[in-house]
């Protein structure tokens, strides 16, 4: 008895059960989304009836981890750039832009820190300790983009591997400022934040995976204005 | 043969060289033989491998330096504290390495404990190179003193106290007679504590951040490269791990072979 | 103080052990007695091993000591030599007469060919010789010798024992052994105290 049950268990948990037997639709999505993805979650299993899970990365890993068979019905990334690699690799549907998000100034409570009001501000301040993402993530690339467009250089103390733990030196207290998106600022009202005049944003967008049915009716949600609710909610703003 | 074993010993044994021996294969499988050159010069590869080589061998000393003293303590210990110490040099094996890098943060940080009085000094260790040596030793380190106090505790005290009847000051029995009779466990030891310190990234990402030629070292950059460029991402993690087993075979060999010809008799 | 013929008084309490016995005041003593009887303990609390031991010396403690233990524990990272020096080093004499008595002791207990091997790496009863050699080696005023011919082969044995007795009587030395073999008090013309 006890071990038919213990072997039921254990199917579970290799095949993963929902509290029903509702299908199960995995959506891949880039870390920018943690903090958005409880209220999609609801949103979506009460429009479908299915039993979403998310699993987040980094956007540049979603081609590697599709070309090896990663279990995803849907993928959203943060940047276009991404989401083009994976229509031309034929992985993914014609994809959806969902968001926009703009880049902005976050910074500590630290002298330097309070005395930044401007981009401009923050690349004479020769002593502030600044980080950046690296220029192969998302946020990154659109921080260079940023930086060129306005003519600036900046010499950052760290350029890290993402915008999470960019954003996690700031609260910390290690370093007096960085350039996140506009939706990490708003998950931190305790940090101050500086708007960039003729900011840089990323547009990021949803596809469904090729030949996926599930994929296809979450998409159908994800573009609806139920969703851009639940994502303008979160600071996101209108692609 | 008295110790051969029996075959389904080689069988179960083929199963974690199979698994820890399928990725480096599949590794050196994938590396882009034509532009090898190419991805070993750029001045990314060669800064982060300079500067992994520099930080891992000064880890390695600190372990040595301040391991030596701490390892001998623990293992002439039996008290409390002696427990509690050595658990807390456990303590960086446990930790998921991020967490050690928190850690650190929280300790020596600018506003860390200690941190904020080196700050006041003008002493800044996130983000400099000195804080990649530091969270690199903070990993490495329990490989170094658990190895050298295990030797310790398992040499002979009758050797010591043969010397001390002779005439010799304890630091002297020490130096002289203890750590040459222990000599390949330090040696083992402080290649333990390289290894691991040449492979660190989570500790050193979250403590010194990520900054070509500062603080991106090996693993960084390989990290950073997957998403810019996968196949140069390849060659450097080849480098890396063809660095690491060269030195552990070449090493190992040499200083277990010691070992085993002492123990024989 | 000197003249008293009781050269030191020990009193020893362990567990599963009682030592209370009189060292006389004479160049070779022996400690016999049977297996368990303390022989090792004796020699361990004359060495200043034992820190519970009381040991009273009315004709005053000795400067130095020289020590071969039963197991003889030459140290394993160094070879015959420079275990046969270590106790010169100690003892901080100069390295060139180190040199040079290293050389007779190796000669003295007919080693000279192994001075650079490695304990492991030579017989028992050469690991023995050197650890005589190393024990005499500063000439200390008391040396502790446990079982100290035992592992030589009977062949060699009396002439080695014949020429490590007459090297510790010309130094002066007071010699405390623990020993089996009645060969061992005959050569040494020892006192021969019991342990019971």
């Amino acid at each position: 008895m006890s071990r038919r049950l213990f072997g039921a268990l254990a199917l579970c948990w290799v095949a993963g059960c929902g509290g029903s037997d509702q299908p199960t639709v995995d959506v891949l999505a880039a870390s920018s989304y943690t903090d958005v993805a409880d209220e999609l979650e609801s949103l979506l299993e009460d429009e479908l009836d299915v039993n979403i899970r998310f699993s987040f990365g980094s956007s540049g890993t979603f081609l590697e981890q599709l070309n090896q068979g990663a279990p995803a019905s849907v993928v959203v990334t943060a940047n276009d750039e991404t989401m083009r690699r994976l229509e031309s690799a034929g992985l993914v549907e014609a994809s959806t832009a969902i968001t926009r998000n703009e880049l902005i100034i976050v910074t500590a409570d630290t002298t330097i820190g309070q005395s930044i009001n401007s981009l401009a501000d923050l690349a004479a301040a020769a002593d502030a300790v600044t980080v950046v993402c690296t220029s192969s993530a998302p946020c990154g690339a659109a921080t260079d983009q940023l930086l060129e467009q306005a003519g600036l250089t900046l010499s950052p103390a760290s350029r890290e591997p993402n915008v999470r733990a960019t954003l996690t030196k700031v609260i910390l207290g290690e370093a007096d400022a960085a350039i996140v998106y506009r939706t990490d600022a708003q998950a931190r009202p305790d940090l101050r934040s500086v708007e960039i005049v003729d900011s840089v944003s990323v547009v990021g967008r949803a596809a469904a995976v090729t030949g996926d049915a599930d994929g296809t009716r979450v998409m159908r949600v994800l573009s609806g204005s139920a969703a851009a609710d639940v994502l303008s909610e979160a600071g996101f703003q209108a692609p | 043969m008295i110790n051969r074993p029996p075959p389904w010993v080689f069988a179960l044994a083929a199963v974690p060289a199979v698994v820890l021996g399928a990725p480096l294969a599949a590794l050196l499988w994938r590396l882009p033989w034509s532009n090898l050159g190419g991805a070993l010069t750029s001045d990314a590869a060669t800064s982060a491998l300079g500067l992994s080589l520099v930080t891992s061998l000064a880890a390695t000393a600190l372990c040595v330096v301040f391991g030596l003293p701490l390892a001998w303590l623990l293992s002439t210990g039996t008290g409390v504290t002696t427990r509690i110490v050595r658990a807390l040099c456990l303590l960086p094996i446990v930790l998921p390495p991020v967490v050690g890098g928190v850690a650190l943060l929280l300790a020596f940080g600018r506003r860390g404990v200690v941190g904020q009085w080196l700050a006041d000094a003008g002493i800044q260790l996130s983000f400099s190179t000195a804080g990649v040596v530091l969270a690199q030793s903070f990993v490495a380190l329990p490989f170094f003193v658990l190895s050298v106090e295990a030797a310790l505790r398992q040499l002979d005290t009758e050797f010591a106290e043969v010397a001390h009847v002779h005439g010799a000051s304890p630091i002297r029995v020490f130096t002289s007679v203890t750590l040459p009779s222990i000599a390949p466990a330090i040696a083992a030891g402080a290649v333990l504590a390289w290894a691991r310190a040449i492979g660190e990234f989570g500790a050193t990402v979250t403590f010194a951040g990520s900054l070509e030629g500062r603080t991106q070292t090996l693993p960084l950059a390989v990290y950073d490269l997957l998403e810019r460029d996968p196949s140069e991402a390849v060659v450097l993690s080849a480098v890396l791990v063809v660095l690491a087993v060269a030195v552990l075979v070449a090493l190992r060999d040499r200083w277990f072979g010691v070992l085993r010809s002492e123990v024989q008799r | 103080m000197t003249g008293s013929r009781v050269a030191a008084s020990v009193e020893f309490a362990r567990s599963d052990l009682q030592l209370k016995f009189d060292v006389p005041d004479a160049p070779f003593v022996a400690l016999t007695g049977l297996n368990g009887s303390g022989k090792t303990s004796a020699l361990r609390c004359l060495a200043g091993l034992e820190p519970a031991a009381k040991v009273d010396w009315p004709n005053g403690a000795p400067d130095s000591r020289g020590y071969l233990p039963q197991r003889i524990m030459l140290y394993p990272a160094m070879s015959l030599a420079d275990n046969i020096a270590s106790s010169m080093r100690f003892a901080g004499l100069d390295k060139s007469s180190i040199a040079t008595r290293t050389a007779e002791l190796l000669d003295l207990v007919d080693i000279s060919a192994l001075g650079n091997r490695r304990p492991h790496e030579v017989s028992g009863g050469q690991r023995q010789r050197a650890g005589l050699a190393r024990a005499i080696a500063a000439t200390p005023s008391l040396l502790l010798l446990d079982e100290p011919f035992s592992a030589i082969d009977v062949d060699s044995r009396a002439r080695v024992r014949e020429r490590i007795v007459d090297h510790i009587a010309e130094s002066g030395a007071r010699c405390v052994m623990a020993t089996h073999d009645p060969e061992d008090l005959a050569a040494s013309n020892a006192v021969h105290i019991v342990l019971t």
